[in-house]
């Protein structure tokens, strides 16, 4: 029996975006990673006690939450929003455009954050700022036009304010170091957090992960009034914890986290249902990752509470840590193990060819090193904090650029094995 | 009054009902129709099966069949019996221990109809379950009416009179309280189909893998989308499938999926 081969994915073509869109983002994504465990690495002293202000943790901090989370947020939401959504992009300039601006803006805010330069930081901010707007406005645009995939969107809309309220007051807290704007810059960089880790990228993650975790576990969806009850309490949870670490209120703070909590536990839940019922029963090591992840999600929670509460020495800094590194980084590299090779072998599909085998696209080997040495920098970076030992929080951010290396140099050969199928895309 | 002519797609007893004399002239060709004397069955099964399935049951010609329904005289000579299909590897399988097992030939003996007992059987065979039917006949009708319930069907001929047909329920899950729908499968032309428009991501894909997955299901299907789904291909990649858009209706997008001979 033979197939018309031209016609494959014949009619696929309006909805997928150049390949050039998602893999710009993604491969962003992977130097930024690599960026960010370098900047750890030098500001490592500074790591068991930080409590804000410039140098490279603080370039650490956002090259992981504008480079790598922000940037993979944008590259799949682009590619992966419209077709949940069933609305397509009503055009593709602009997703180059918030590139154009996204990368080099952070680029720049990293590099003067990293250096305490003010102009630079400014005007990076500014440029990320306005990338982010652009995608904001895209996604509510896409949002707006949709009444299905009520998960997927009402955790869209979530992230989408939560994101113009970051947007805001991370501008604001720039132009505060050089003009003194608040009282008490502690206190909105404190609220600026939450909203980006939990309100921005935290809903963002848990409602693209109410469609991405069934299609690649091949589950069916989860349960939606079960999701509707997660999101209320995440967002609610969200808006009280912020609310109080603007107020400086300790109540405020930890019953927030409290929210907070019952909606991951909610989410999480959820989860493990969709894998419970997967029809692919070998997920490899992203998924690994991705498990990894969701573990340090309630704990993150918990010692979030801890820190609003005072109730632990140093919580907030194991906090951030469990919440950035822990839940969002670890979440994230373990999805884009798997969308990278994916989407590469839908669009090596787009020269008229049946799409190559995900598995021929996926080098394995960068991949194990990868998952070995974020795992390996994970338990350094812990063992460094509880320890307080500068060294082994020094040897852990090594081993995780190692790793982002090998992520890089698996990002660069799935890139050469579209390539050779015919498929890349001009940007 | 002149009669429609008898086509392959013609139901036995619409044939019956224009010609009463057709019984006993089918009977002369092959004995075995002499259970269309049997009023229940002429009530029942005979209003679904058409001359095409019932030259599968009789293991006979249907160009004899139609000859004679026609009123061409003798049979034709020309054509060749049905040759039985080989047993798939799904139904050899079966634990007939562990399947739901009914015999139909008691209650055809004495003149009652079976369908409604086989359906209320086979609606409480669980996904991936089994039902196991012993029939006089091979009941295509009934294989037609349960495959477009998600049941795989293999009809075996034991002895003369004695037909054994295996049913494999697909494992679909049973539908959630929040999906709001399901996939619809059934057979046209001995082509699966299945019609996914209407169900949220990713329940399309589940629905059509799952098929894919089903024993029985054959090397080619129809399914009837509303848009190109283009996160299936890799996984009909990974399973050696390929698919390829086919002309369809307004608004949908109908693929052909095939498993090329390897």
């Amino acid at each position: 029996m033979t197939l018309v081969a031209s016609n494959f994915l014949g009619g696929a073509k309006s909805r997928l975006l150049p390949a050039s869109i998602p893999f710009r983002y993604f491969g962003a994504a992977a130097i930024f990673h690599l960026i960010f465990w370098v900047a750890l690495f030098l500001g490592a002293e500074d790591l068991p006690r930080y409590g804000g202000g410039q140098g490279p943790l603080l370039a650490a901090i956002h090259s992981l939450t504008l480079g790598v989370l922000a940037m993979t947020a944008m590259g799949a939401a682009f590619q992966l929003l419209p077709v949940a959504t069933k609305a397509p992009l009503r055009a593709v300039w602009p997703t180059r455009l918030a590139s154009w601006l996204m990368i080099p803006g952070v680029a720049l805010l990293v590099l003067g954050m990293g250096t305490a330069h003010h102009e630079a930081q400014a005007l990076g901010a500014a440029a990320a700022v306005l990338g982010l707007a652009i995608f904001a406005v895209l996604v509510a645009d896409n949002l707006r036009r949709t009444s299905g995939m009520v998960l997927v969107t009402g955790n869209a809309w979530g992230a989408v304010a939560a994101l113009v309220a970051v947007l805001g007051l991370g501008f604001a807290l720039i132009v505060d170091q050089e003009h003194g704007l608040f009282e008490h810059h502690g206190r909105v960089a404190a609220t600026h957090m939450i909203l980006a880790v939990y309100g921005f990228m935290g809903l963002l993650a848990m409602g693209f992960s109410y469609i991405l975790v069934p299609m690649f576990a091949l589950s069916p969806a989860p349960d939606v009034g079960l999701g509707r009850t997660s999101l209320a309490f995440c967002v609610g949870g969200v808006a009280v914890a912020a609310s109080g670490a603007l107020a400086g209120s300790t109540p405020l703070g930890a019953l927030g986290g409290a929210l907070g909590f019952v909606g991951i536990v909610l989410h999480l839940r959820l989860m493990t249902e969709v894998m419970a019922k997967r029809m692919r029963k070998q997920l490899g090591p992203s998924f690994v990752l991705v498990r990894l992840g969701w573990a340090f999600l309630p704990l993150s929670a918990l010692l979030g509470i801890a820190a609003a509460s005072d109730l632990v020495p140093r919580a907030a800094t194991f906090f951030g840590a469990a919440a950035l590194m822990g839940w969002l980084l670890t979440f994230v590299m373990g999805i884009l193990q798997r969308i990278v090779p994916f989407l590469a072998s839908m669009h090596a599909a787009k020269t008229g060819r049946a799409p190559p085998l995900v598995s021929a696209l996926t080098p394995e080997a960068p991949l194990k090193v990868h998952f070995w040495c974020h795992v390996g920098a994970l338990a350094s970076i812990g063992l460094g904090l509880v320890l307080d030992e500068v060294l082994i929080l020094r040897l852990g951010a090594a081993v995780g650029a190692a790793g982002a290396v090998a992520f890089l140099a698996f990002f660069v050969m799935v890139m050469a094995r579209l390539k050779a199928q015919g498929g890349g895309a001009k940007p | 009054m002149v009669r429609a002519p008898v086509t392959p797609e013609t139901k036995i007893a619409a044939a019956l009902d224009a010609d009463p004399g057709l019984i006993e002239r089918l009977i002369a060709l092959n004995a075995v129709f002499a259970k269309l004397r049997n009023p229940v069955l002429r009530k029942t099964m005979a209003k679904l099966v058409s001359f095409s399935e019932a030259a599968k049951v009789a293991g006979v010609p249907l160009e004899a069949m139609l000859a004679v329904a026609n009123g061409h005289g003798a049979p034709a000579p020309a054509g060749e019996a049905p040759k039985p299909e080989a047993m798939p590897d799904w139904a050899q399988a079966i634990d007939l221990a562990k399947a739901t097992t009914l015999d139909v030939r008691p209650l055809l003996a004495r003149g009652e109809e079976p369908l409604s007992v086989v359906m209320r059987t086979a609606k409480d065979v669980p996904a991936g379950g089994a039902l196991v039917l012993d029939a006089p006949f091979d009941p295509a009708p009934l294989r037609r009416v349960l495959g477009t319930k998600g049941f795989a069907a293999h009809a075996a001929n034991l002895a003369d009179g004695h037909w054994r047909v295996f049913f494999l329920k697909r494992g679909e899950a049973p539908p959630s309280a929040t999906a709001p729908g399901t996939a619809r499968h059934w057979r046209e032309g001995d082509l699966p189909h299945i019609d996914v428009r209407g169900l949220e991501p990713p329940e399309p894909m589940l629905a059509i893998l799952r098929l894919l997955e089903a024993p029985g299901t054959g090397d080619t299907v129809i399914v009837h989308h509303e848009r190109d789904p283009i996160y299936l291909y890799p996984e009909l990649a990974e399973r050696g499938w390929a698919g390829e858009i086919v002309p369809g209706d307004e608004g949908e997008v109908r693929l052909r999926l095939a498993r090329p001979p390897t």
